[in-house]
This record gives structure tokens, sequence and C-alpha cells, in this order.
């Protein structure tokens, strides 16, 4: 196998690509679509919505970028890859390389260069995109470079696949189908949670840590030993179209036997995998982790033992530098060789002091951020906190991430932040632990006799539907509130979206001052909201108004007709949509319920687009739990925002100029020839 | 040089060729005739090693082909569906074969096969705008860019005109004279044998072969003289021979065929075809 002939064949199937105008169109194609994506992206950073905030550059913009350029290499990889043998086999040039002193996997090796020469303009044909993001924020290099080399890696994957699947194909259609179903159902198949040997065998998580800006010796080794095997296979496919009489089972056998051995060495590599972060500043620990100490943190003590030759000295090291990057002040011993047990196995020790009871100890061997993560967790998950959703009838769209309206998004935050989650059915009895009720969008009535019983015990949150008729109007005007069956109508545009009227934008203005509940610089955006206002003469409960919407605004009992107006039966200006209900019995005003007239506040569609909308939600938790632990805010990143004229012109650069340009140089290129 | 023995190939227990032994040496041209589907083109095919026999040995100077380094160093093949790539042009044809060949200088080494077969008008034309008889020329000088040893052709004068035709055998003449053996294939009987100096016949994947084995030819030339009697009479093997006019018939051993034609050259050989 010569190095010089793998670069010969790679120069002349890069150089194939241009002698027609299959590599132009290509091309040009791809920075029109990526031009496109990215286009609709930055349209987001001018939307009314984002007013003075802006998109998070580093973990919003740019991996979000990365991902569908994935998905559109994904799409063209497998026709550009289509003819790389079987389409030489259908056009008998097949020969050529057959009767040449050449290997198959020269033949092979040479095919892959030059596809991955012409990846490497298609990336390339992006870099103006990103020079122009550049222009406008201040984009981080190594974020960028490790988004390309993560694309790269996928994409140099997704072309060994190609030509795997071309080399045992007879036809370039057979091809591209066999190379684009294996590619999707590889990728689609990462986004199964709870299936750790599917999420092994997907680039998807993998391409997800290199936009993260993390590079994990796993994920690298995952993509060098994937595209190995499908190269090896694929050289094997190759030499098998010169048996056209067959091959013996032993011989088809030997690729299943080699991507065991992969499968095994991934899991293998898993073992020990280390990640390189490009950034020092970045937390190392990750911030569940961080919440836990937050929370625990005076009553957790660190005994290390490692010496420096140790690489986990360094992770320790590392950590305890996040630790205190975040202004925790977690005391930490360190042993000399002196005071270490002779027969001890070395690592850090976690101990949890209990005032009046026995410290709880445990021992952590393996310092990456999830074992430490996991380590925490073991000490410190008795003290989380239960929380006990119900909605439609106990359906599980509390977990459901993709529908618009299910709360999955929401769900992965509260996991995030240690809470424990369980969905209760009102017509059953609560058998496990609760600490707060939440009543999301129910539809089916409950039982005004279990909401008393179990809302004695504990606090709740009730997020109503417009549509709802789960909780009866007379309980709820027995605690202090009072819902209508109407819409807000808010006819301030500077408090819509979308130039919907039923969609509003709140910020601090429209929120009462409050101990608990912030919204700093924030906004909170919802839609479709009923009114929820307090009755001031129940003498039981303390009610407070806390959010409202503008004075123009009105709530519609009328919705169904075409020319809506305020009129008796609204509510008119600064129209009430969450009641703090706070019960008076011990003297001092307990928070024991909030009421909002929307779910649509921790709805995925709200919460995607603002997820802030998620950061109240835990607020109100927090304030109905007592509970003061510092909600981790996620480490700053550059913001972008564009004004409307700025979108267009780098909707003008990315969609027509760069784009055309390509275009312009094919046709010349093409005439030239 | 080239020694092939027992050699059998079959598609799903279809039999294609069957126990085909035959030999090639240095510096001869073998012509191998057929009818359509006898077996010809699979039998250069697997000479050529783009296809792998169900059984048999094929060796080169004493070594199994598929294991000796230099076989494929030392042969040439033109395959009936040439492998060009349709948009590059001929010079970049030739140029990425002579790299793919590991050539000393392939610029210089295409230069001289451009001039040697006459291609510097079309050189910078891309294939597919090149007439059958270009492109055949092409994919020939793609064969011959590494000067093999041995060159294998399948039927390599279709789409050549009859004067590219005549230069052809010239050339092969040229090669041979050079220590090239070829062997090619072909269904048009008097072209094969006009050059070749031996033939081989196959027939459903066998050869025919045998000394007892003799057919009746007719031939027609258009200078008939008194001596072509006395010629062919001079070809060992030759009996019967009859002439009446422009019009000769004779019988021979099929292997003897090529010998008949070359010296009916000299009288303006027409046609050759034999009658059983």
């Amino acid at each position: 196998m010569s190095l010089r002939l793998i670069q010969t064949i790679g120069r002349w199937t890069f150089a194939e690509f241009f002698r027609s105008w299959i590599g132009w169109i290509s091309l040009m194609g791809f920075a029109l679509l990526n031009g496109l994506t990215l286009s609709m992206m930055l349209w987001e950073t001018s939307n009314p919505l984002l007013a003075g905030q802006g998109v998070e550059l580093h973990r919003v913009l740019l991996p979000k970028y990365f991902s569908t350029m994935n998905l559109l290499l994904l799409m063209i990889i497998p026709a550009l890859t289509m003819n790389s043998i079987s389409g030489e086999q259908v056009s008998h040039r097949l020969r050529l390389y057959q009767t040449a002193p050449l290997s198959s996997a020269t033949v092979v090796l040479g095919k892959a260069l030059g596809i991955a020469y012409f990846l490497g303009v298609l990336l390339l044909s992006s870099f103006p995109l990103i020079g122009m993001l550049n222009w406008h924020a201040d984009l981080e290099w190594t974020r960028w470079i490790l988004g390309y080399v993560g694309t790269g890696l996928a994409g140099s994957l997704f072309i060994t696949l190609g030509i795997w699947s071309s080399a045992h194909s007879r036809k370039p259609l057979t091809s591209w189908f066999l190379a684009t179903s294996t590619v999707l159902c590889l990728w689609f198949v990462g986004a199964a949670q709870g299936f750790p040997i599917l999420e092994a065998l997907s680039p998807l998580p993998k391409v997800q840590e290199y936009l993260d800006g993390w590079v994990g010796l796993l994920d690298t080794f995952y993509f060098f030993s994937l595209g190995a095997f499908f190269l090896y296979h694929a050289q094997d496919g190759l030499s098998a179209k010169r048996h056209l009489s067959g091959r013996s089972w032993d011989v088809r056998l030997t690729p299943t036997l080699w991507l065991v051995v992969l499968l095994m060495g991934n899991i293998l590599v898993s073992r020990y995998d280390r990640y390189w972060d490009h950034n020092d500043t970045r937390p190392f620990l990750s911030e569940e982790s961080l919440y836990l100490l937050w929370n625990e943190g005076n009553l957790l003590e660190l005994v290390i033992d490692l010496e420096e030759s140790d690489f986990r000295y360094r992770q320790i090291t590392n950590h305890l530098r996040t630790i205190e990057l975040s202004g925790l002040e977690t005391p930490v011993t360190w042993l000399s060789a002196s005071d270490r047990p002779p027969s001890k196995e070395r690592g850090v020790t976690l101990i949890l002091k209990n005032e009046g009871q026995e410290d709880r100890t445990l021992l952590l061997t393996s310092l990456y951020p999830e074992d430490f993560y996991a380590g925490l967790k073991q000490l410190l998950d008795p003290r989380k906190k239960y929380l006990c959703f119900t909605q439609n009838g106990g359906e599980p769209s509390l977990f459901d991430g993709t529908s618009p309206n299910g709360f999955g998004l929401l769900t992965e935050e509260l996991l995030r932040l240690n809470y424990a989650i369980h969905i209760i059915d009102p017509r059953k009895k609560i058998d496990q632990p609760c600490d707060l009720i939440v009543v999301a969008g129910r539809q089916t009535p409950i039982n005004d006799e279990w909401l008393d019983t179990h809302l004695e015990a504990r606090s709740a949150i009730l997020l109503l539907d417009p549509a709802t008729v789960g909780i009866s109007e007379s309980w709820l005007n027995q605690s202090g509130v009072q819902t209508k069956d109407d819409f807000i109508i808010e006819v301030n545009p500077n408090f819509q979206v979308y130039g919907n009227p039923t969609t509003l934008l709140l910020s601090q203005y429209a929120l009462r001052q409050h101990p608990t509940l912030a919204l700093a610089n924030q906004s909170l955006l919802l839609s479709e909201v009923r009114s929820v206002s307090m009755i001031e003469d129940n003498t039981q409960t303390l009610t407070v108004e806390l959010l409202h919407a503008s004075p123009q605004s009105w709530a519609e009992t009328n919705y169904s007709s075409d020319t809506p107006s305020p009129d008796d039966a609204d509510i008119v200006g600064n129209v009430p949509i969450l009641v703090e209900v706070s019960s008076l019995q011990s003297g001092t005003p307990t928070p024991k319920m909030m009421v909002m007239g929307t779910s649509s506040l921790i709805q995925n569609s709200w919460v995607e687009q603002n997820p802030h909308n998620a950061r109240v939600f835990i607020q109100m938790l927090q304030n109905l739990l007592r509970d003061t632990r510092p909600i981790p805010d996620t480490p700053r990143d550059t913001k972008i925002q564009m004004t409307t004229a700025e979108v267009r012109n780098s909707a003008f650069f990315s969609i027509l100029l760069v784009p055309g340009l390509i275009g312009i140089l094919g046709v010349w290129r093409r005439t030239d020839g | 040089m080239l020694q092939i023995d027992q050699l059998h190939f079959s598609i799903h227990s279809t039999p294609i060729l069957q126990t085909l032994s035959f030999s090639l040496n240095a510096g001869e041209i073998v012509g191998f005739v057929g009818n359509n589907g006898a077996g010809k083109t699979t039998t250069l095919e697997i000479l050529s090693q783009c296809i792998v026999p169900t059984s048999g040995s094929i060796t080169w100077n004493g070594k199994d082909v598929w294991t000796a380094d230099d076989y494929r160093r030392s042969m040439g093949y033109v395959p009936d569906r040439l492998p060009l790539y349709p948009n590059a042009t001929v010079r970049e044809n030739l140029l990425y074969t002579a790299k793919l060949r590991q050539l000393q200088n392939p610029q210089l080494r295409v230069d001289e096969l451009i001039e040697e077969f006459q291609l510097s008008s079309v050189s910078r034309s891309p294939i597919r705008t090149l007439s059958k008889g270009w492109r055949q020329w092409t994919g020939i000088a793609q064969a011959w860019c590494h000067t093999p040893k041995l060159l294998l052709l399948d039927e390599p004068t279709s789409g050549l005109d009859p004067s590219g035709r005549q230069r052809f055998d010239s050339w092969l003449r040229t090669i041979r004279s050079e220590g090239t053996t070829v062997f090619f294939s072909s269904h048009i009987l008097s072209e094969v044998e006009a050059v070749s100096d031996r033939v081989l016949w196959i027939e459903d994947g066998r050869l025919i072969e045998g000394n007892d084995v003799m057919w009746t030819i007719q031939c027609v030339v258009e200078l008939p003289d008194s001596s072509i009697n006395e010629t062919l009479q001079n070809i060992d093997g030759v009996t019967d021979i009859q002439i009446d006019g422009t019009c000769i018939s004779l019988s021979c051993h099929p292997n003897i065929r090529p010998k008949v034609a070359q010296s009916l050259v000299e009288f303006g050989l027409l046609e050759m075809r034999r009658i059983r």
C-alpha cells in the first residue's frame, strides 16, 4: 500500500467531482442550505421576545448551526459516495484498478481520501459564514474549530460508511439507499435515551460533545475505530467483486467478528475515557455536582489521598478549582504518605457530617465528572425534594421532550437540579414521598376532598389551561382564587410576540416585588393565558396577585366573537395571571399554593424558545418548598443579537452571495474547461 | 511464459469455462476466436485478474499469478468496455493510468503515447466527445502505457475503420518483434488470422483442439496466380487444394489457418471462411 498511490486516487476522485456539474451543484446546494439555516437562526436573534437578551453564541447558536450542518452532510455524503465503487463497476472502470498493481485497500483509501477532500471543500464553503458570525460577535476560536473537527469526523465516518455500502452494492442507487438508511439509523438511535448500546453505536452524542467544546478519548476512538471498520469491510467488498461465483461463509463472517471486536474496544476505552477541555476557566465539574455542593457543601469534607504522579491528581485539582470558582468553601484535607493507612486504596473520600449522628463516608476511586456526581448523589440523595405531577389523567407527557405540549425539557432541568419526580393519579392513593404537588393543564376533574386532604400536608402549584376543567371553581374560590373562562388579549405590540395578541411577553415590569420570584433582565413568554385573580374577603388565607399583563390588556370572556372588545364581563387592564396563596395559620404568611392561568409556562415549545420560563417555574417551586438554594446559572456565554437590517444583510451574504459566487465560479470553470 | 491449466469457471453452478488449458509464449501473437457467448471475454477477464476462476491454475513464469508480484506490472488489458473517465481528457486519462502504474516520469510517457498512437489532435478533448475509434485508440494506449510484456485485448479492432485496422495490425507486429506477447480475441476470423502466429478456438467454454480435426476452408483472392498452388502445398498440413479462378478451397487443421491466411496475403486475400 503506497501513500503516493492513495494520494493519486484521492486527487483524481476529488477532481472528478468538478469535471461534471455534480461537484458544483453539491457545493452550491450545501452552501445555500447552510446559509439558509444560519439565516433562520440569526433571524431568531432579532426576535422581539429576546429584547435585550440575545442568543447564547457558544452554547446555543453554534452547536445548533453545526448540528444542522451535520444533518446536511448526512444527506449529501451518501449521494457523493454511491458512485465510488459500485459506480465504477457499472461503468466498467473498476477494471482499471483491478488490473493495476494496486491493493483493494489502496483503492478504498484513495477513494475515501478524494471524497474527504470534497468534504473539506464543503466545510470550507461555510467559513465565510463563521467569519460573518465573528464579525457580529466575539467567537471563541476553539469552539468553532472543535465544531469543524466534530463535523469533519462525523462527515468522514459517513464517507467510510458510504464507501462501504458502495463496495457491497452492485448499483449506485442501492448503495445510496443502503448508506442513507444506515447513517440515519446510526444517527437517530443516539437520541434514544436509556439504551446505552444504541448510544454507544451512534455518532450523535459524540458529535455533540465536540460541539459543546469537549474532546473525549472515547469519542475520538469511536470515530477512528468505526471508520476503520467500514474501510476494512469496504476493501473486503471490493475484493469480493472479483468473485462473481460467490464467496464462502467464513469470509463473509469476518467483518461481523471485527464488529464485535470494535464494540468491545469501545467498551474498553469507555472505562478509561478522558476529556480534554479547551477552556481552563470552564467548570470541570458538572452543574449537577455544583448544585449538590451548594446545598450541602458546608456539611461535606474532602479527604484527598493522591500523589502528583497519579492522573487523578490533575482531575481533583480541576474539581477543587471549580468548587473555588463557584464561591464554595468545602473543607479539604490532603493526606501525606505518612498519614495514609498502608492497605487503603487511593482516591478521594467524601465525608458528610451529620450533627448528632455518625458521619457518612464514601471513597471515590474514579474522579471523572460523572463519577464524582454519582458519589455526591449517593451521599446526598436522601435530602432531595420530591415533586408529584399530575396532568391529563397521569399521561407521561412529563417525559416527552419532543412534542410542543410535552414537559420533557422542564423535566430534564428538574432532574439536573436533583429533584425527584413522580407522576400521580388523583383517583388513587399517593404512595410515593411528595413534598409538592403540581397540577399542570389537567382536564380530568380532581375531587375537592382529594385536594383538601393532600394540600393540607404540602404545598402546590396549579397551572391552569384555558380549557381546564380539572379543578372546580368553587374549590378555587374557597382558596381565595378566582378563575374565569376567558383569554387574555394583549393589544400593546410591545408585549406581544409574533404579532399575536394571545401570546404574551412579560418582563420585570409585570411582576410584583417578591422575595423569591425575580425576572431580572429576562422575559417570560406565555401563550393562551386565562385570568387568575384573588378574592380579597377571604380571611383564612393571604392572597397576592404577582404577575399581570399590560394596562392595555383585557380578559375576553366572549372569545369566540369575531370582533372581541372589552366589556363589563371582562377584566380590563393589568389582567392578573399569577396568584400566590399563603396560609396564616402559623401567624406569619406561609406560601401554600401558586396558581397561574396557563400551563404554557412549562411546555416544550415555549421553554425551548425561552429557557427562562423553566427558571421561573423553578423559582415558584423553591418559593413553595422554602428552598433557599441558589439556582445554578449556566456558564456565561457571549450573546449575539442582531437588528432586522443586520439579519437582512447576513441573509443576503449567506443565501445569495456565497452560493452565488460558488455558482459563478462553477459556470466559469466549466465553460472555460 | 503464461501457462493456463484446467481453468474452470461457473456462476451459480452454470459452467462458463470448462477445463481450459493452453500456454502463451514470449513474443507471439495468439488469436482467440469463438462465437458470441463462447467464453472469450470471461477468459480474458480471468487472465487480467478481474475475475477469480472457480478452479484451475494460471502461472506466470512458473509462479501463480495471484501471488506473483510482477504479473500485474507485466500485463496490460484492453477490455471490451474501456475503463476511461468520460469527463476527463485523453491526456488526463493516460496520465492517471501512468500514475497508477507508478511510472518514473508519467508526463513524458504520456507524451510518447500520444505521439505513438497519433492522439495529439484529441489529447485535450474529453473522452465523451470522441468517436468510438479514437476512444479505442485511447484504450489501447492506456493498456500499453507501462509497456507490458503480455498484452490482453478483447475485440480491440471494434470501432476502428479499415485504415485503423491496418495500423493496428502493423503496430501488433512491431510490438511482437520487440518481444511482447499478445493474446487477443475477436469473432472475425480473417482479422485474427491475418496477424496471429496461431489461433485458439473456443466453443461453449472449451478449446477446440486435436490433430485429427480438419476444417474445409474457402478463400477468395484478388490476384490469382499459378504459384498459389505451390505456395499452399509448401505449408505442412494443407490438403485437398482446389483452385477455381479466384476461389480456393482446401482442408487443414484450425491451427494452420493463420499460416494459410498469411501466405495468401500477397495474392490479395479478400475473404476466408470455414465451410465445414
